[in-house]
């Protein structure tokens, strides 16, 4: 971020503590830039309540992971001399872990996991030929990391442990399931699918991925479904209104409601830690950035 | 901004390589005003005086994006819905809204097979109609059209515009330039950053000419010598030819200005994204203005979609619908819609023909990684401007979109027909030896 970006950033933030420390909660805006660098993003996922980890196209070839300080504004490469490209991050609630896919070589994409505090990874690596996992997601208490991966022309939820080892399928249907997301209980599972044709979100049991039920029904898509920290909420991406917009309903499907209204696409929704705002990737004018924005 | 060649400046500390545009008003005009509007002339010629090949390296779906096919098993069908469009009976993806909602300002063609399953051979005979082996490589259609339009103006004839010559992770497309024609008739290779700034690397050969020195005569002859053995040490024998359009840049602001974007409003810059494909489509638009006979835009210098130092192009061997989902479609579904619209806003594409093409297309059957692979039997394009019928779809795959149901379309037609279209004959073409035995596609001529 440049330092044009880190003063837009700081304003916000400041704004935000003076109203908050003042009762003001009504003067808050109902969402702000996090960036104004206007660079193809993707994939925001908070860290804690000051940070998060996000996909940048640094480069025409790469995409790479960057830390963002909420309160400076600051951004740093999570992995400073990588030159491969990473991403889909995903960050145990502890903040310790980091799971994220790394491209390896031609259309081989392996899965790491990261442990922060002792500098060690772990990694599931790509199969012969093509290949590549996707969409990891920490369990709530850390132990396990959801993945897909496809195989036999089906993309299957799987699981595996934080050293990638003790490997199972969670949720193998027809067609392709990907975005798993686990309730803060560890009760329930959400995924993406396309077994009843188009993608649709369902929710099954985390243990063992019984007992699937649709949540959606539409003709559009309905993606990257994720929990609220409290799994009361889903936050979920849907072409449904015409382009890309961002949606929350109730935990069982109900209460539909559309939170975003853009001409442009809003896409890649993350709950930020206090279950009361998200962050997402607007793209305006041609040019992406992330965004805060309060959740009603 | 944009900049030119390794330029270096020894006239101020200042400004140094790659800067000498910021001093372009400074030059004298050397090679004299280029003509940018001979092409205007609209009385007679060509149906397109400039033709526009949108080349989407890597092989787009076209099942998953021109050609869906709702009532296919699951299997074929992918996940996406399709949506209704503007052209009576034929449906796309919902990942293509703003093509579908402007799908009556070009045709759809369905048929089209190549006889190659491989990246670089096939992207030789999309680009040149015949195969690479075993040879000799044919011209570029950008090649032959630009040969027999001859030069006019500042602005070489023959314009690719990405990130340099096409290539996959092994080698890079023998067919991208002037094959039997010789390496005089490249094309000028316009290379965008993500910023909208162009490098023009040709004009690397003329480093060390610098703004001061150009108008020393004495010393620029020397300089001139300099550059003539650079270009012959690169193998190209035309030096003259290729010396008068690096020169002719180099020395002609108003030629140059047909690569800079910044002359665009931020409004029309937004429009088309601030992508390297967008701010690259906004590059190929004002050359179309600029009225260079023949300009190659391309999605990706390499085909690969996921792979470490790759720039993302349509290979999508894994990660084909989360790909073109979250990035490819979208990027798409912006950029064309603008440009055809752009392009005919400005009164363009009445005499501007517009051709989206890849190489091949992918499996209709959806392989064990939930992806699609290379399919050669069966693709699409789209053609737009110069007269083509539009609002039409021309030919149909079958039910699985593994097959044409009716005439293929073979890469020799889509290189005749956009000849003819671009006022060659057959005799023109029989002259030079050129898509010997080459039909035209009836319905756009």
């Amino acid at each position: 971020m440049n330092s044009s970006s880190r003063l837009a950033c700081c304003r916000w933030v400041t704004a935000g503590l003076v109203c908050a420390a003042f009762g003001w909660g009504t003067a808050l805006a109902a969402e702000r830039p996090l960036t104004d660098d206007h660079r193809y993003k993707r994939d925001p996922v908070f860290v804690d309540a000051g940070t998060l980890i996000f996909v940048l196209q640094a480069r025409p070839e790469q995409l790479q992971l960057v830390r963002l300080k909420l309160v400076s504004g600051k951004q740093q490469p999570v992995h400073k001399d990588e030159t491969r490209s990473e991403l889909e991050p995903a960050v145990s609630r502890d903040g310790r872990y980091l799971a994220f896919l790394q491209s390896r070589t031609a259309a081989s994409v392996g899965m790491v996991i990261e442990d922060t505090r002792e500098q060690k990874t772990a990694e599931i690596p790509p199969a012969s030929g093509f290949s590549g996992m996707r969409s990891p997601a920490f369990t709530p208490g850390g132990k396990r990391v959801l993945y897909v991966f496809a195989e036999g022309g089906r993309q299957k939820v799987f699981s595996c442990n934080i050293q990638a080892g003790d490997r199972k399928v969670l949720v193998d249907v027809a067609g392709i399931c990907n975005w798993p997301s686990v309730s803060a209980d560890g009760r329930y599972l959400l995924f993406g699918s396309t077994r009843d044709g188009n993608y649709e979100i369902y929710r099954a049991r985390a243990n063992d991925g019984s007992e699937i039920q649709r949540l959606t029904r539409h003709r559009a898509q309905d993606v990257r479904p994720r929990f609220s920290p409290d799994g009361r909420r889903v936050v979920f991406v849907s072409n449904r209104d015409g382009n890309r917009e961002i949606y929350v309903m109730d935990a069982d499907g109900s209460n539909v409601k559309r939170i975003t209204e853009h001409p442009e696409r809003d896409d890649y929704p993350a709950w930020h830690p206090d279950g009361k705002r998200i962050v997402y990737v607007s793209e305006r004018k041609g040019r992406f950035d992330l965004w805060l924005r309060d959740v009603p | 901004m944009i900049n030119v060649g390794q330029f270096r400046s020894r006239t101020c500390g200042g400004p140094s390589r790659r800067s000498f545009l910021k001093m372009g008003a400074s030059l004298p005009l050397v090679m004299g005003r280029p003509d940018l509007s001979s092409g205007a002339q609209a009385d007679r010629g060509p149906r397109a005086k400039t033709v526009l090949l949108v080349w989407l390296w890597g092989a787009p779906s076209h099942l998953d994006t021109f050609d869906p096919k709702p009532d296919a098993p699951s299997e074929y069908r992918g996940p996406f819905s399709t949506i209704a469009t503007r052209t009576p009976g034929v449906r796309f993806t919902d990942l293509l809204p703003r093509m579908a909602s402007i799908s009556d300002r070009f045709a759809l063609a369905r048929t089209h097979v190549s006889s190659q399953p491989g990246h670089p051979d096939a992207g030789t005979v999309a680009l040149t109609g015949f195969h690479e082996k075993p040879g000799p490589v044919q011209p570029n259609f950008g090649a032959i059209v630009a040969r027999h339009r001859g030069r006019t103006g500042d602005l070489p004839p023959f314009l690719s515009v990405g990130r340099g010559v096409i290539q996959d992770s092994v080698r890079i497309v023998e067919g991208y330039g002037g094959g039997t024609f010789g390496k005089a008739w490249d094309p000028f290779q316009v290379v965008v950053k993500n910023d909208g700034s162009v490098d023009l690397p040709a004009l690397d050969l003329l480093d060390g000419i610098t703004p001061a020195r150009i108008s020393d005569r004495r010393h620029l002859l020397g300089q001139l010598d300099v550059a003539r053995r650079r270009l012959e040490a690169a193998g190209i024998d035309d030096w003259e030819r290729a010396y008068q359009m690096a020169y002719g840049l180099l020395s002609n602001p108003s030629a140059r200005d047909a690569f800079d974007v910044t002359r665009e409003s931020e409004a029309t810059r937004q429009r088309y994204g601030h992508t390297h494909f967008g701010q690259s489509a906004l590059v190929a638009r004002r050359l179309v203005e600029a009225r260079v006979p023949y300009v190659q835009l391309n999605w990706s210098q390499t085909v690969e979609a996921i792979t470490p130092n790759y720039d993302f192009g349509w290979d999508t061997h894994i990660y084909n619908f989360e790909m073109l989902m979250d990035r490819h479609c979208p990027l798409l579904d912006r950029v064309l819609p603008e440009l055809m619209t752009d392009l005919q806003d400005r009164g363009l594409l009445e005499d501007t023909l517009v051709v989206v093409i890849s190489e091949f297309g992918r499996t209709p059957k959806i392989n064990p990684r939930a992806a699609r692979d290379h399919w050669p039997q069966c693709y699409f394009s789209l053609w737009s401007g110069a007269g083509v019928p539009t609002g039409g779809a021309i030919g149909q795959s079958d039910k699985l979109g593994e097959h044409p149901l009716t005439t293929p379309i073979t890469p020799l037609m889509v290189g005749t027909t956009i000849t003819e279209l671009a006022g060659l004959t057959t005799q023109d073409r029989a002259e030079v030896n050129v898509l010997s035995g080459g039909t035209v596609i009836d319905e756009f001529v």
